[in-house]
């Protein structure tokens, strides 16, 4: 999944940047809210946010991309333990509450549950003669484990989440590579091509102009 | 806690007046009655005189009183309060009598003042004629006829005084409700006053005896209200200058757990687990500090609780259905500092027994590690009854502290059981909270 996680602590940020780029995420990391809304178009799954942040409240912004219609799921990360500041970031629009100090490993299973949820609940997932396990970040080909990179599972984990729906190329580019740099134009298109041959051409369909589409046939 | 078997200061106030009413009662009417009494008699022995006078007179100026005495006579046919006999001192016998007046002469000579005569049955005065001087008028009143006026009198006294008193107790009982109804008054203000509801703080009862209460109950309030709150701010600060960092740590370590290579990764572990401990230490602190330890108790098991707990090399015996009231923000930092005490003091095993009794929950906490000392023991009950946590008290670590603290909050209390080996505590608390608790 591509995530933006806007914390202000560079030992915390870091940190979790790493950590989570370890289980096969994207992670943007900014450090004040105005760096953020510059990133608020960007086609993010998950936003992770700290409450207290040098520029202002996290969850304030968040109630104001809500109320601009934003429904990119919130996960907000805070020192704030007390019912009422509960309360209060979800009443703003956050899905999930993490007190700090939270281990990282209960963040990714956070991850992972709100990535079921985004691509239909089943864990496992059948495409054709593919299967794919969000948590494990597995895939079979008629019942054969195959081996992808990190690159290619974002690739394909990106495409699973919106099974049967247009990405668009630049999205997609923005999703698996996140702002790391300058990427070469036809790197997108070299990982589609291998995760062509991995699993079936027909899998990953080529929308002209558009972008890219997962078959939807897809079954639990 | 309530204690019911203090004195109410209206009942004794009430018991005061009721006692003191009657023994008034009983001293003004002896006082009353024997003013009336002396007055009574003195008043009769007036009449008595007046009337043996009248008679005396009537008598005197008639030419033959012998003869007009039994004119006298045939008229007095009622009950006659007062007799009258004529004597003749010379013979000694009556002569003449009213009605009711007894045949034999009840004096025989003249007496200048009011006597009694006959076993003390009679009261009489005795007057001499000028003109016949063997005759002696002798008017008398009986003892009896005196003794029921007095009685009479001694009744209506008694009963005018009974009820003056009773509407007196009334009337006082009332104006005394009235009278106490500011304590009262401030006593529900200061049950209710929560410093930290300025709308709960006391207001005038109007009385002036109580205005320096209220003010120093006010002021008090105002000033834990503004402690409370400042704590409740630093703590906001503290958690988020603590909180932080602490996830920080942790979040290097457990990157640096998957990067490192195996033989780095217990080193880096066990540096986790000591970021951990520091961290549940910091929220025990920070839960203290909170809301002036004002629990908010839910019920759950054991097992809820001690499910996140993990440790390791400890085995924990309990029964996870078992169930407990309390707040488990302040309880599980509790129970983690305890059961660290219990690992760092060389436990293999823990066991933890709830039971029920009426409205208290009681958990016992028992190990087999090494233990503590007698002396070091009961250095440590006796500080714990003090609620000292000084240098002198025993206390090495937070845990005991923290757990007193916690149990203390919930309107308990934490013992130290005596055991032959390892470390056996008691915590005990009520399921629903106390008016001291709460």
């Amino acid at each position: 999944m591509r995530l933006l996680l806007l914390e202000d602590d560079l030992t915390l940020g870091e940190a979790l940047q790493d950590f989570l780029r370890l289980d096969g995420h994207v992670v943007d990391w900014c450090q004040n809210l105005s760096q953020a809304s510059m990133l608020v178009n960007e086609p993010y799954d998950i936003w992770l946010l700290d409450w207290n942040l040098p520029d202002g409240s996290g969850v304030d912004w968040l109630h104001r991309q809500r109320t601009k219609g934003m429904t990119i799921p919130a996960i907000v990360l805070t020192a704030r333990d007390q019912l009422q500041d509960r309360i209060c970031g979800l009443d703003s629009g956050a899905d999930d509450f993490l007190v700090k100090p939270f281990a990282p490993e209960e963040l990714s299973a956070r991850l992972r549950a709100f990535s079921r949820r985004i691509s239909g609940s089943a864990e496992r997932k059948r495409i054709g003669q593919v299967e794919v396990d969000m948590t494990a970040k597995s895939v079979w080909l008629d019942g054969a484990l195959v081996d992808l990179t990190a690159r290619e599972w974002a690739v394909l984990e990106a495409l699973v989440l919106r099974a049967g729906r247009i990405v668009a190329a630049t999205d997609l580019e923005a999703l698996v590579m996140g702002l790391e740099g300058e990427i070469a134009s036809n790197v997108l298109q070299v990982h589609i091509h291998k995760l062509r041959s991995k699993l079936g051409k027909s899998l990953i369909e080529t929308v002209r102009g558009l972008g890219y589409r997962l078959r939807a046939d897809d079954k639990k | 806690m309530y204690r019911f078997d203090l004195f109410s200061i209206r009942h004794r106030l009430t018991a005061s007046l009721v006692a003191g009413a009657i023994g008034l009662t009983a001293l003004i009417s002896v006082s009353v009655w024997w003013v009336i009494s002396e007055e009574i008699q003195e008043l009769m022995d007036h009449g008595l005189q007046e009337s043996a006078e009248l008679i005396h007179n009537i008598l005197a100026t008639s030419p033959d009183p012998i003869h007009h005495s039994h004119a006298i006579r045939v008229n007095s046919e009622y009950a006659e309060h007062l007799i009258w006999q004529l004597v003749d001192v010379e013979t000694g016998k009556v002569v003449t009598h009213s009605i009711n007046a007894p045949e034999t002469p009840l004096a025989t000579m003249w007496r200048p003042d009011v006597q009694s005569k006959v076993n003390n049955s009679w009261h009489l005065v005795t007057l001499e004629f000028k003109h016949a001087k063997q005759l002696l008028l002798v008017v008398a009143q009986s003892e009896e006829e005196r003794h029921e006026a007095l009685i009479e009198t001694l009744e209506y006294t008694l009963l005018a005084t009974l009820i003056a008193c009773i509407f007196g107790i009334l009337i006082m009982n009332w104006r005394m409700r009235v009278e106490l109804q500011p304590l009262q008054h401030l006593s529900d203000g200061v049950r209710h006053y929560d410093p930290l509801l300025p709308a709960t703080a006391l207001t005038s009862t109007g009385r002036i005896e109580l205005q320096p209460i209220e003010h120093a109950i006010n002021d008090l309030g105002q000033r834990l209200g503004q402690r409370i709150i400042s704590e409740q701010a630093f703590t906001a600060h503290a958690a988020h200058a603590l909180r932080t960092p602490i996830a920080g740590i942790d979040a290097q370590l457990a990157l640096a757990i998957r990067e490192a290579p195996e033989t780095l990764r217990p080193r880096l572990e066990r540096a986790r687990d000591a970021a951990s401990r520091l961290s549940r230490v910091m929220q025990a602190l920070l839960g203290m500090f909170r809301s002036g330890l004002e629990p908010h108790r839910v019920e759950m098991s054991l097992g809820q609780l001690l499910e996140p707990l993990s440790f390791n090399d400890l085995e924990l015996v309990f029964d996870p259905k078992a169930s407990i009231h309390v707040d488990p923000d302040l309880f599980a930092p509790v129970l983690f500092n305890l059961l660290d005490n219990a690992q760092r003091h060389k436990a293999r095993t823990v066991e933890l027994i709830v039971t029920e009794v009426k409205n208290l929950i009681r958990l016992v906490i028992k190990d087999d590690g090494e233990g503590c000392p007698v002396e070091t023991c009961t250095r440590m009950r006796e500080a714990l009854d003090r609620q000292d946590y000084g240098p002198q008290s025993g206390f090495k670590g937070l845990g005991l502290i923290l757990a007193d603290l916690v149990m203390r909050a919930h309107g308990g209390q934490l013992h130290l059981l005596d055991c032959t080996r390892g470390f056996v505590l008691e915590l005990t608390w009520p399921i629903t909270p106390t008016a001291s608790s709460s």
